[in-house]
């Protein structure tokens, strides 16, 4: 094979590469236009779950005292942060279904922040500091498995986060993927999905209504 | 009924939060109020003793000649913007340090130079203040810290030596400190307190103080009691004991 004829292979090969990824979405989209029309158009679900791994990360440091090269009187006396707490994230959803394989989900998530405050001088109780992170994250959500009462799905998304504690604030972009995920029922549901990303790192549960 | 649910629900959620970061205890102790006191001894008593000495250097420095103005450490940072105002680059403030000298030396009877932004160090903070000739080689400095609320009084009696080299004398302190959480700190010495400078040899560097030698102490007060106290002494710029009130 000479040179004047490689980069004429690549380009014919990279075509029928192309090709062969794009012939069962065309057929997949022909079967999906003859099949039955969408039983739900839309859905709600709320849940709750996963370790917030992101922003036990992002907010790590918020509660140890700030860094100075000098002692003064008010940071002597400051208060200081027993052990923080996270609610883990508490999502709702609304969810679009445009095909019965495809559908986006459009979703609010809250993690709640907390920790009890002490008194350096007496090491009595003085009160919490509280927080919460809380994200906006918008879905798509592929179902490969359609039967009237179990579903499987597949999602991914990206969006933003907003979230203050212990006079600490971040905004930072939120992305997260559910790489395998199971709703149990038909206009009333249960789900239980694995998750990686931002939000949150391993189960969530929950349930919803499709309508 | 609206409060149960909302208590229930806090209550599910406490069970089940996960902990995210162990807590730090941070109680006032001996090692605290040691670093305390420490920090008020350099930042407002070597900080000033140190203002005190680059002052010296600043009247110095006018009245030598320009081939000794050359060989100065002060050499290209001190700038005349009339008879009554210098400005020195020497600092690390974000503005230079401003002298107010009212057209007179230091050494003269009567002399009162306002200093604004002296700031040479990264470990000590911002000081304004007002250096006043109070006699026979001694001078009362007003110190105030611009960014803590700290004002003190040191008073400094050079040692009669030619030209004050070495630089060195007395000094004595009393200040005071106040916090918004409420505590307030009163520093003065306890007995006869001593300093020295170490000449440096490199002539492009001012000299640094490095011996201290006395007793400071640091009675700290919360709703008019005294809560915590810290007396230091030092021994040729070291600190060599250390009491508090919580050993």
């Amino acid at each position: 094979m000479d040179k004047k004829t490689v980069p004429g292979t690549f380009a014919v090969s990279a075509v029928v590469f192309i090709l062969m990824f794009l012939a069962p979405a065309a057929v997949y989209g022909q079967d999906m236009e003859e099949a039955s029309p969408l039983p739900f158009r839309y859905e709600v679900r709320a849940g709750w779950g996963g370790f917030p791994l992101w922003d036990a990360f992002v907010f790590n440091d918020a509660s140890d005292p700030a860094f100075s090269s000098l002692t003064t009187l008010s940071s002597l006396y400051a208060d200081y942060n027993g052990d923080v707490y996270m609610t883990g994230t508490i999502s709702t959803e609304f969810v679009f279904h445009f095909k019965k394989w495809f559908s986006l989900a459009l979703g609010m998530g809250y993690n709640g922040i907390f920790s009890t405050t002490y008194s350096s001088d007496t090491g009595a109780r003085t009160g919490m500091d509280c927080g919460a992170v809380v994200s906006f994250l918008p879905q798509v959500r592929f179902s490969y498995l359609n039967r009237d009462y179990v579903r499987l799905y597949s999602s991914i998304g990206a969006g933003m986060s907003l979230g203050a504690f212990a006079g600490s604030a971040a905004c930072m972009l939120s992305f997260q993927m559910v790489p395998i995920g199971v709703t149990v029922g038909k206009k009333v549901f249960g789900f239980f999905e694995t998750g990686i990303g931002t939000q949150y790192v391993g189960c969530m549960a929950g349930i919803g209504f499709r309508f | 009924m609206m409060k149960k649910t909302l208590l229930y629900m806090a209550a599910l959620l406490s069970l089940f939060s996960c902990k995210v970061d162990d807590g730090s205890v941070n109680l006032v102790d001996a090692t605290s109020l040691r670093s305390y006191g420490n920090d008020v001894v350099l930042s407002y008593v070597m900080n000033g003793i140190d203002l005190m000495r680059w002052m010296v250097e600043v009247d110095r420095f006018g009245s030598l000649s320009s081939d000794e103005q050359k060989e100065s450490p002060l050499y290209g940072t001190v700038l005349h913007l009339d008879d009554n105002t210098l400005e020195i680059n020497g600092g690390i403030s974000s503005q230079p340090i401003r002298v107010l000298t009212g057209g007179k030396s230091l050494l003269e009877e009567g002399a009162s130079w306002r200093v604004e932004n002296f700031k040479v160090s990264y470990s000590v903070p911002e000081l304004n203040a007002v250096v006043s000739a109070a006699g026979d080689r001694t001078w009362e400095i007003s110190l105030e810290a611009p960014l803590a609320s700290v004002e003190a009084e040191l008073t400094v009696v050079l040692d009669d030596t030619p030209g004050f080299v070495p630089f060195s004398g007395e000094f004595s302190v009393s200040g005071r400190e106040s916090s918004p959480e409420g505590y307030i700190s009163e520093f003065c010495n306890d007995g006869r307190c001593v300093f020295g400078y170490l000449e440096s040899t490199d002539e492009n560097t001012m000299p640094v103080l490095d011996d201290i030698t006395g007793t400071v102490a640091v009675d700290i007060y919360k709703d008019g009691k005294r809560n915590d106290w810290c007396i230091l002494t030092y021994s040729k710029g070291a600190l060599e004991e250390c009491l508090t009130s919580r050993d």
